[in-house]
């Protein structure tokens, strides 16, 4: 909601937008008006009374817009020469392509309906702004959004699901039954919080790492429905370790959420992690770009583990 | 709330769209409500209008009426201009431009994504999404500056920013923005570093503050045809190789998505595995372990190698 209204020009694009909205919605409620334009009662009332103001040069009641709400519902007439929705905005434009875009990676190309029928969609907006802005601005996101719409229906019918999951810290394939929770979205990444019947506990799954999804019948829980102990169970002890950083600093500070650049950028850092497995794996990407100083057993399970994968070259 | 300004630009909007002819200045301070004053405010209040009429993009055509003297102009909105012409649209393409407005919620278009909506409902076509499977998309794009960006792009004005290189120090860099485009959940701007002189690529989430776009437009051309997503793949992923790997059975999910199984013994699959830059290849392999041994490209085999004996002798 915005306060006290925009600036005079947001103003005007919107009361020229409410009259096509009214036309072919007459009768619609006030506040419904509202919510569509993203304002309060009291601005679309203002708009309404402004609207009613204006009309065709000679501006007697043959050409004034006729407008009619004062019971809670709005009717308008005489107001045809604005009476077709005015053409798309860049941005509008843009944000619609993009969005189609995005559902054309997202849906399975055995969909013949769709994967015809949205390129022509984006093809035909691109007409209000040029083939070659649509190539300069493009997004290319990976799938997760056929499995958001089965979790979200699953929240809202509070239903458990089964879900086959790829834990990269251990790099394993569970098969765990879930309450779902809710929706969480990190740096660009999505995920689902949930409660794990398999495991006991609050867990949080990546989207992208959700490898196969059934809803089973079974009623789900609501969230304070869990037990304390439960919930307990499900928390593991953070992992605390050092990090010496000798080369590639960016990529190493972006994978271990480690904040600074500049003079404030920090040769030794420490790092929260959920699990030293985890922590094992990630310092061993980097090849010895980064080394882990502390704890000693942290450092003790890294040389192991490449000392093993060295044996396996040798035979 | 709406002021006498909103009305006086409703009022010229409704006339020059209702005319049929090009009406002139004089007959539209004459006819149009709300242009009082002298000739002078007047003049200066109507160039204004057409202004900001245009930055609302509405669009006033201007034409000479009189061949021999060019200081009579006719003014006009041309309706087909003015309005939404999609085509005819199904209410089966409603829904799913709906669904494509959706994919925005609290992210840096929301608010375009939901005006397209209304104008779209103010058509009168019923959505059917009976016939649609159910589908939620989601576009992660938070950062303040992918909104000025993309005006910039198509308004080609140069942008200056500071970003972090991969030394981590605060660098100020100049840029013609030629494009942006996500790849593996990153967003990315490229265009020509002014500084350097060259086409560059920039990780939007690598930018620090906001972004300050020029005010000059059309300061700067792009090649034709220039794909912001192609030049992404043959820049950033730029190598295309296949290795072979031994990956332990069980394991190695993430890099059996692409593979391709060419043997098997009771320990290890013998894959094919492509990939597009021997770097981020060599990171995988190393955070697997022993789940995963290289028998070729022999340049990863042996990067993957001496990368095992630093990390054994750096973690003594």
């Amino acid at each position: 909601m915005k306060n006290g209204g925009g600036s005079a020009l947001e103003d005007t694009a919107r009361l020229l937008d409410l009259v096509p909205y009214i036309t072919s919605h007459q009768g619609v409620a006030i506040d419904q008006l509202a919510t569509q334009f993203g304002v309060t009662v009291e601005e679309i009332t203002s708009d309404l009374m402004t609207l009613w103001m204006c009309g065709l040069p000679g501006y007697t009641a043959y050409e004034l817009i006729d407008l009619s709400f004062d019971s809670g519902f709005v009717t308008i007439s005489n107001a045809q020469t604005l009476a077709r929705p005015r053409t798309l905005e860049r941005n509008e434009a843009l944000a619609l392509i993009l969005g189609l875009e995005t559902l054309l990676e997202e849906i399975e190309t055995s969909n013949v309906t769709l994967s015809h029928i949205i390129p022509d969609l984006i093809s035909r907006l691109s007409m209000l702004i040029g083939e070659q802005a649509v190539l300069r601005v493009q997004a290319g996101t990976p799938a997760s959004s056929s499995l958001r719409a089965e979790i979200t229906s699953a929240l809202e019918s509070r239903k458990n699901l089964e879900i086959t999951y790829h834990s990269t810290t251990r790099d394993e394939m569970s098969e765990r039954t879930i309450t779902p929770l809710e929706f969480i979205s990190r740096n660009g990444v999505d995920y689902l919080d949930a409660f794990c019947l398999t495991s006991g506990g609050f867990r949080t799954f990546r989207l992208d790492r959700i490898e196969k999804l059934r809803t089973v019948a079974t009623a789900a829980k609501k969230r304070g429905e869990h037990l304390p102990h439960e919930a307990a169970a499900g928390l593991e002890a953070p992992f605390i370790f050092t990090l010496n950083i000798f080369s590639r600093p960016r990529d190493v500070m972006e994978r271990f959420s480690i904040e600074g650049h500049g003079e404030n950028r920090p040769e030794i850092a420490t790092v929260t992690s959920h699990s030293p497995e985890w922590a094992v794996r990630e310092i061993m990407s980097f090849g010895a770009d980064v080394v882990a100083l502390s704890p000693p057993s942290l450092r003790e399970q890294i040389r192991q583990r490449a000392a093993r994968a060295l044996r396996a070259y040798e035979s | 709330m709406a002021s006498r300004k909103s009305e006086r630009l409703i009022n010229l909007t409704m006339a020059l769209l209702a005319t049929r002819r090009y009406l002139t200045k004089s007959e539209i301070f004459r006819t149009v409500d709300g242009y009082f004053g002298d000739d002078e405010s007047t003049e200066r209040m109507f160039e204004r209008d057409k202004d900001d009429l245009r930055k609302i993009g509405i669009e006033i055509e201007v034409r000479s009426l009189d061949p021999l003297f060019d200081d009579e102009s006719g003014y006009r909105i041309h309706p087909d201009s003015y309005s939404l012409n999609l085509g005819d649209l199904s209410g089966v393409e409603v829904a799913i431009l709906s669904i494509a407005a959706q994919a925005w919620r609290g992210a840096a278009l929301g608010g375009s994504a939901q005006s397209a909506l209304v104008k779209l409902a103010s058509l009168g076509i019923d959505s059917d999404f009976d016939s649609l499977p159910a589908l939620s998309p989601k576009l992660h794009i938070d950062s303040s500056n992918f909104v000025p960006l993309t005006q910039a792009i198509m308004d080609r004005c140069v942008v200056a920013f500071s970003y972090i290189s991969s030394e981590l120090v605060a660098e100020e860099r100049k840029v013609e923005p030629f494009g942006l485009g996500s790849r593996r959940g990153n967003w990315y701007l490229v265009g020509r570093d002014l500084n350097r002189n060259a086409v560059r690529t920039f990780r939007l989430a690598r930018i620090l503050g906001e972004v300050e776009v020029a005010k000059s437009k059309g300061s700067f051309e792009v090649e034709v045809g220039f794909d912001v997503l192609g030049f992404l793949d043959s820049n950033l992923f730029d190598e295309s190789g296949i290795a072979l790997l031994k990956i332990r059975l069980g394991k190695g999910h993430s890099l059996r998505r692409l593979a391709n199984v060419i043997s098997s013994d009771h320990e290890f699959d013998l894959c094919e595995v492509p990939y597009t830059n021997s770097e981020s290849l060599v990171g995988q392999i190393l955070w697997h372990g022993d789940d995963i041994i290289v028998e070729s490209p022999l340049d990863i085999r042996e990067s993957t190698i001496s990368r095992l004996q630093d990390l054994t002798a750096s973690h003594v």
